[in-house]
């Protein structure tokens, strides 16, 4: 009997075990709960904070897009992460709370808008102009060469044979605004200035730069030397771009050309390369427009 | 080429060493080559909870400072093959090294073991950033502790915005008891919150402890639960697909009736 009872018992407490196991599955006593709760919100605030900035984008983004749409007062949007209420008062889930006063909707919302994606057309425009202006600076550029045989090749750094050319001054292998009127320069110009295109992003700049120089290159495809009248006007958009530096004038030294001139050039353009990247962030400046068109003349002169 | 595992978690004391000591024990009875490397500059752990702190000759920053080679440092355990342990420094800090030495060092030992197990000290500062630098994969080791899970959350952001990706999560020290009486957050909960994979769910057993005090790892007691738990990671590691346990959870007759003489459960 005894043993029978004992074998009951157990049997009843391994129920009432399970009993107890359900019962927990329902527990009444909360704490599990209010910590998954707390650190719920712990965890946004934490990881919204993180990334400092994160509110305060948001919030620029946000407004610009409702700015679009309607006119808001700036200095009473508030924007903030909070929580909601619970029923009983406590803190709920997170909410991102944004109280923005509106005093009027865009009337001009067609004329804006039209505004907006002109000028973003106009942009792309360019851009797309400076790629196209590029290859075709590029293909030219390609094109002489080939036909020229012999060409000088005088690229910055590597200082190549020199050409067959004489009264040369290969020392201009720069820029636009040197230009000058030998065949071979100017596709030594126009190569380096694709060169530095490519190696620099572009700029309204540096595509007027490529822009102006298609039009010398194609008159340098004319047998004649001497393009004076050609060549200043074309000197004199360059001269609005970008600014420069002088350097590049050495150009009054001898009309040979000797090794050592092949050097300093080099050296010289890499100069101005540097020069170059640093002065593409400035505006566009008229300094020195007379005294380079007084030299450009004086050699053409020359020659 | 091995694979490097830095066992990390934010929070101190939750259980990294613990978790680098057994993982590695484990995979190196599982018969792979395994490296230990103790990162806590300044508070060295690993080699007293592997038994190894009377066995310290040279250490982790004298390879890196060049006083002695690699093959130097090494301790090579008597009790598991292939298993060897580089120890931290105890009188210099974790600003001694920087992360460009470790992940040097680190790309040495991964070429030479088929894992190398970091143990990451507490904290975001220098010895963390030095522990996960040359890592390949990370565990994060977390209690069902408010603080503690909330630390792991800024470690698996610090984590993901660097080379790791997919960190995954050990639970420790659970007590099924508690999360049955709805006191201890259990291990959904703390996975929905941190978002992460799970792992492995390791309990809390006394076992650790004692075989701690002993200097041995907790794997070597085939009744410890812990243990148990520390061999599932370990196969997992190895590419096991195997489903968590949670302890606590298990299912059937015979566990329920464990359960039901066991103390504290």
């Amino acid at each position: 009997m005894a043993m029978f009872e004992n074998i009951s018992e157990f049997f009843k407490r391994f129920m009432q075990n399970d009993k107890k196991e359900l019962l927990a599955e329902n527990p009444t006593s909360q704490s599990k709960e209010t910590a998954k709760d707390r650190l719920h919100v712990v965890l946004m605030q934490d990881r919204a904070n993180v990334s400092a900035d994160f509110l305060e984008m948001m919030k620029e983004e946000i407004i610009e897009v409702i700015k679009k749409y309607i006119v808001v007062d700036e200095t009473k949007i508030d924007v903030r992460l909070t929580n909601e209420e619970n029923e009983d008062g406590s803190l709920g889930a997170p909410l991102l709370h944004a109280n923005i006063p509106i005093l009027n909707v865009r009337n001009d919302l067609k004329g804006s808008y039209m505004n907006n994606t002109s000028s973003e057309k106009i942009e792309g425009q360019q851009e797309i102009n400076v790629d196209e202006v590029k290859e075709e600076a590029k293909v030219e550029v390609k094109v002489e060469e080939t036909k020229k045989e012999a060409n000088p090749k005088t690229e910055e750094p590597v200082i190549e044979e020199n050409q067959t050319t004489e009264n040369v001054g290969v020392v201009d292998i720069e820029i636009p605004e040197n230009k000058k009127i030998s065949e071979e320069e100017k596709t030594e110009e126009v190569k380096t200035e694709s060169e530095l295109v490519s190696e620099e992003n572009t700029s309204t700049e540096t595509e007027a730069n490529i822009e102006v120089v298609e039009p010398e290159v194609k008159v340098d495809e004319m047998p004649e030397k001497e393009a004076t009248g050609e060549v200043q006007p074309v000197q004199e958009n360059q001269d609005d771009l970008d600014n420069l530096d002088n350097e590049l004038d050495d150009d009054e030294d001898d009309d040979d050309v000797t090794f050592d001139d092949l050097l300093k050039a080099a050296e010289e353009e890499e100069e101005r390369l540097k020069q170059l990247s640093e002065n593409k962030e400035e505006k566009k400046e008229k300094k020195k427009s007379t005294p380079k068109k007084k030299k450009k003349t004086s050699k053409k002169d020359k020659q | 080429m091995g694979e490097v595992i830095v066992i990390t978690s934010g929070k101190g004391g939750v259980g990294k060493t613990t978790t680098t000591a057994n993982l590695g024990s484990a995979l190196a009875s599982a018969g792979k080559k395994v490296a230990l490397v103790d990162t806590d500059i300044g508070l060295r752990n690993l080699d007293i909870v592997m038994g190894l702190e009377n066995r310290i000759v040279f250490n982790l920053v004298d390879v890196i400072k060049e006083k002695c080679k690699l093959r130097q440092a090494l301790i090579k355990h008597k009790k598991f093959n292939d298993l060897y342990l580089l120890p931290a420094a105890q009188t210099e800090d974790k600003t001694t090294v920087t992360e460009e030495q470790m992940k040097d060092l680190i790309g040495k030992l991964k070429a030479e073991f088929d894992y190398v197990l970091i143990d990451c000290p507490a904290g975001i500062e220098q010895g963390f950033k030095n522990a996960i630098a040359g890592a390949d994969r990370a565990l994060v080791v977390t209690t069902a502790e408010i603080s503690s899970i909330r630390d792991a959350d800024r470690i698996i952001g610090l984590l993901e915005s660097s080379s790791i990706k997919n960190p995954e999560l050990i639970v420790n020290r659970l007590r099924p008891s508690m999360v049955r009486r709805g006191e201890m957050m259990d291990v959904d909960d703390i996975v929905d919150l941190l978002s992460i994979d799970l792992i492995g769910v390791v309990p809390d057993d006394e076992n650790i402890i004692i075989q701690t005090n002993k200097g041995e790892p907790v794997i070597t007691n085939k009744k410890a639960p812990s243990g148990k738990a520390y061999i599932e990671i370990s196969r997992r590691i190895l590419g096991e697909n195997i489903e968590v346990t949670v302890p606590g959870k298990e299912k059937g007759f015979f566990a329920k009736l464990k359960r039901l003489f066991k103390k504290d459960n």
